[in-house]
């Protein structure tokens, strides 16, 4: 491997600019995430300090090793829905180390609406648990929810079953799961304590039922108390539902810690590694790297240099398919085999990334996708010579590797190229995304154009003749549309990537990543690699 | 991995290295040599057979300045495998990498450019691409306009062209010595 020359020139007027540009989009980035995580109106702190509650972020740092990294996902989710409402979609999730173990965390914020779920908060925890199944990691729910939002309750019901059969698949596997019960389980979330290995109940607090006391009055005419239907003395003495009662949160999470203790460890997969370095040169630059406008193409190479470990790269089929950048480096240790995009790609650029797909997945070596596409190569002589046919076979080897895939849109990140790159819907371990990236079917003016052109065929064929103004319009809209859902805070709203990160902090998430995706095992794939 | 190195400008002499983890054994002029380098505090600490030195080193692309044995030395150590990968003349004309149309036309005959200065903007495939100087010289020929589109290959912006080796190893030169500037102030 070698160290990454730099051409990037500091002094230049353009790197001040795009510097200036992304500084600002980093800072935007840390005040919607201290917001997020922090910012609660005092009425809602002074509530659950009556209750003798803590806030979600306290009974984190009960719960997790002091010191140790916590990489929160999805932080920023119904950022852009839900008029706001519900910060996070009042969920709390991340890999975190209890008793110096990787867990994924799952744990309700109940300082807003009691907590309640959201359509995205459903979600959320399917995908959180699919982390967990993925890269086998064990679970710790947290939880403290009024339940369903009920004037949301079709878009929740058609994604809440899964959570539930998610649980009882990790339990299958071996994969194991404590509930620490802070409030009220009610109906079907009932079942999320009752299906984990283990659990925690706070006497006074946390109460278990298929129906709360005022529902079965209405039923059955029963009166009874709520301690006396589901509370943590009925359930640990007399049905059995739960396991350990406890007087208050801070001893819970105490417990919780001792139980994550005797859990038995795994060694994790077997995988090329050396000790860790830092870039040599200063991930810092990345900020006047990244250009201020999505369509500005920039060199990945100079991104790579600021991500792995000595800014040492080998770099595979370095004169073939330029578009599409691939070699091998250490990131905090860990060897990967990245692809990253330096434009459009081309057939030879497409058939590269498949031929060493097939040799990082011989070799049992993780995927680095970094994103700066636009899509595949349009136009007749790439059409004659296959373009869609090279797309077909990256695909079809990308989508079926068995090594762990993690993708960083850094940019642009439109069409097929995303999902060639694995983007979201190709399920790959880990993606992240940095404030300045876009994602679409395609781009916004590009959309316009096709939708001007649409509509005005269209009052055409009814005998109208658009005015200019109609067709301006038509494109404000179009556009208007289009910035909305391909920007970045949206996209992570509906949790289109499990977090927006800043670019300097994008090698510490993907060796946090790896090193939690390296808690399955890798399957090599057998069969000879195919020099296509 | 073999190196050639050269110290303080004298003849440039064949090292061959063999890392086992911090440890290695280093070859010059046919004889072995045991040591190994840790980091200690802000520098190195370097073991050779039975004597060990603090040291500190500063690396800028093939140029090694160590500080060690109570002075500073400058040290050439070029890798086979990145010698061999530089790059060779540069081509007189610049061409498009893609098809296209351009956006932005940034110089004009006759005009005077250093290696990597923008020459034309072109848009293909919604990403715009800086076309640059691929070295230093004078503008020939701008061959298109803003607006026009063009194919794969087609001359963009053209050099005047100069006679062989001579001014393209100045130029070499003058882009290394640019880039050492730019990592000093990056790396301080």
């Amino acid at each position: 491997m070698h160290r990454l020359e730099t051409h990037v020139d500091t002094s230049a007027p353009s790197y001040r600019a795009f510097r200036e540009h992304n500084l600002a989009l980093a800072t935007e980035l840390r005040g919607m995430l201290y917001s997020a995580r922090h910012e609660r109106p005092q009425r809602a702190l002074d509530r659950l300090a009556e209750q003798e509650k803590l806030t979600v972020r306290q009974r984190l740092d009960l719960l997790l090793d002091p010191g140790a990294p916590f990489l929160e996902l999805m932080s920023l989710a119904a950022n852009r829905h839900y008029d706001g409402e519900a910060p996070q979609a009042l969920l709390v999730t991340g890999i975190g180390v209890v008793g110096g173990r990787e867990v994924v965390v799952i744990a309700n914020d109940s300082s807003l609406k009691g907590g309640a779920w959201y359509p995205i908060t459903t979600r959320k925890i399917v995908r959180a648990l699919q982390v967990a199944l993925e890269n086998r990691l064990p679970v710790v729910h947290m939880l403290d929810s009024g339940g369903a939002n009920l004037h949301l309750q079709d878009e929740i019901y058609a994604t809440a079953g899964h959570i539930f059969k998610q649980q009882c698949q990790l339990s299958a596997a071996g994969i194991p799961q404590l509930a620490v019960v802070f409030g009220y389980c009610t109906a079907g979330a009932a079942y999320t304590p009752t299906l984990c290995d283990q659990t925690i109940m706070v006497r006074g607090r946390g109460a278990v039922f298929l129906a709360g006391p005022p529902l079965v009055k209405a039923a059955t005419g029963e009166e009874v108390t709520t301690e006396e239907l589901g509370g943590a003395d009925m359930h640990t003495s007399v049905s059995g539902v739960a396991d350990y009662a406890v007087d208050s949160e801070a001893e819970a999470l105490a417990l919780a810690r001792d139980v994550v203790g005797v859990w038995s460890r795994r060694e994790k997969a077997d995988s090329d590694r050396r000790t860790p370095e830092p870039p040599f040169h200063d991930p810092d630059e990345l900020y006047g790297i990244i250009p201020d406008d999505v369509k500005k193409q920039f060199e990945m190479r100079e991104v790579i240099a600021r991500i792995v470990d000595g800014s040492l790269f080998h770099e595979f089929k370095p004169h073939y398919g330029d578009t599409m950048v691939t070699g091998w480096a250490f990131i905090w240790g860990f060897k990967v085999g990245i692809l990253a995009n330096n434009g459009v790609i081309f057939s030879e650029a497409a058939n590269k990334a498949t031929q060493f797909m097939q040799l990082c997945d011989r070799d049992g070596i993780p995927l680095l996708f970094l994103h700066n596409v636009t899509g595949f190569m349009v136009g007749r002589e790439y059409e004659r010579r296959g373009i869609t046919k090279d797309g077909a076979k990256m695909l079809m080897v990308q989508a079926n590797v068995t090594v762990p895939k993690l993708s960083v849109l850094c940019h642009a990140s439109q069409g097929a190229g995303n999902y060639a790159m694995a983007g979201r819907t190709w399920d790959p371990r880990f993606v992240y995304a940095w404030p300045n990236s876009r994602s679409s079917i395609m781009g916004p003016e590009q959309a316009a154009d096709v939708l001007t052109q649409v509509r005005v065929a269209g009052l055409r064929r009814r005998g109208e003749e658009p005015s200019p103004e109609q067709i301006a319009q038509i494109r404000v809209e179009v556009t208007a549309y289009f910035e909305r859902t391909y920007h970045s805070y949206y996209l992570t709203s509906d949790l289109r990537d499990d977090g927006l990160i800043e670019p300097t902090d994008t090698r510490n998430t993907l060796g946090m990543s790896l090193s939690a995706a390296l808690n399955a095992p890798i399957v090599r794939a057998p069969g000879g690699v195919l020099r296509i | 991995m073999s190196y050639e190195i050269t110290l303080e400008g004298a003849a440039a002499r064949t090292v061959d290295l063999a890392r086992h983890g911090e440890r290695a054994t280093v070859t010059i002029d046919g004889i072995r040599y045991h040591g190994a380098l840790r980091p200690a505090g802000d520098g190195w600490e370097l073991t050779l057979e039975d004597r060990t030195e603090p040291l500190w080193i500063v690396v800028d692309r093939d140029a090694v300045f160590v500080h060690a044995f109570g002075r500073a030395w400058t040290l050439s150590v070029i890798d086979p495998v990145e010698r061999a990968r530089g790059g060779g003349p540069s081509e007189d004309v610049a061409t498009a990498p893609m098809p296209g149309a351009v956006i932005a036309v940034a110089v004009a005959a006759g005009d005077a450019v250093v290696q990597g200065q923008p020459l034309m903007v072109i848009e293909s495939m919604k990403m715009q691409n800086e076309i640059v100087a691929a070295r230093d010289g004078v503008v020939d020929l701008v061959h298109l306009e803003v607006g026009a589109t063009f194919d794969r290959g087609a001359a963009l912006v053209g050099l005047v062209p100069v006679d062989g080796d001579d001014a393209s190893d100045g130029a070499d030169g003058a882009a290394a010595a640019g880039a050492v500037a730019r990592n000093d102030g990056g790396e301080a």
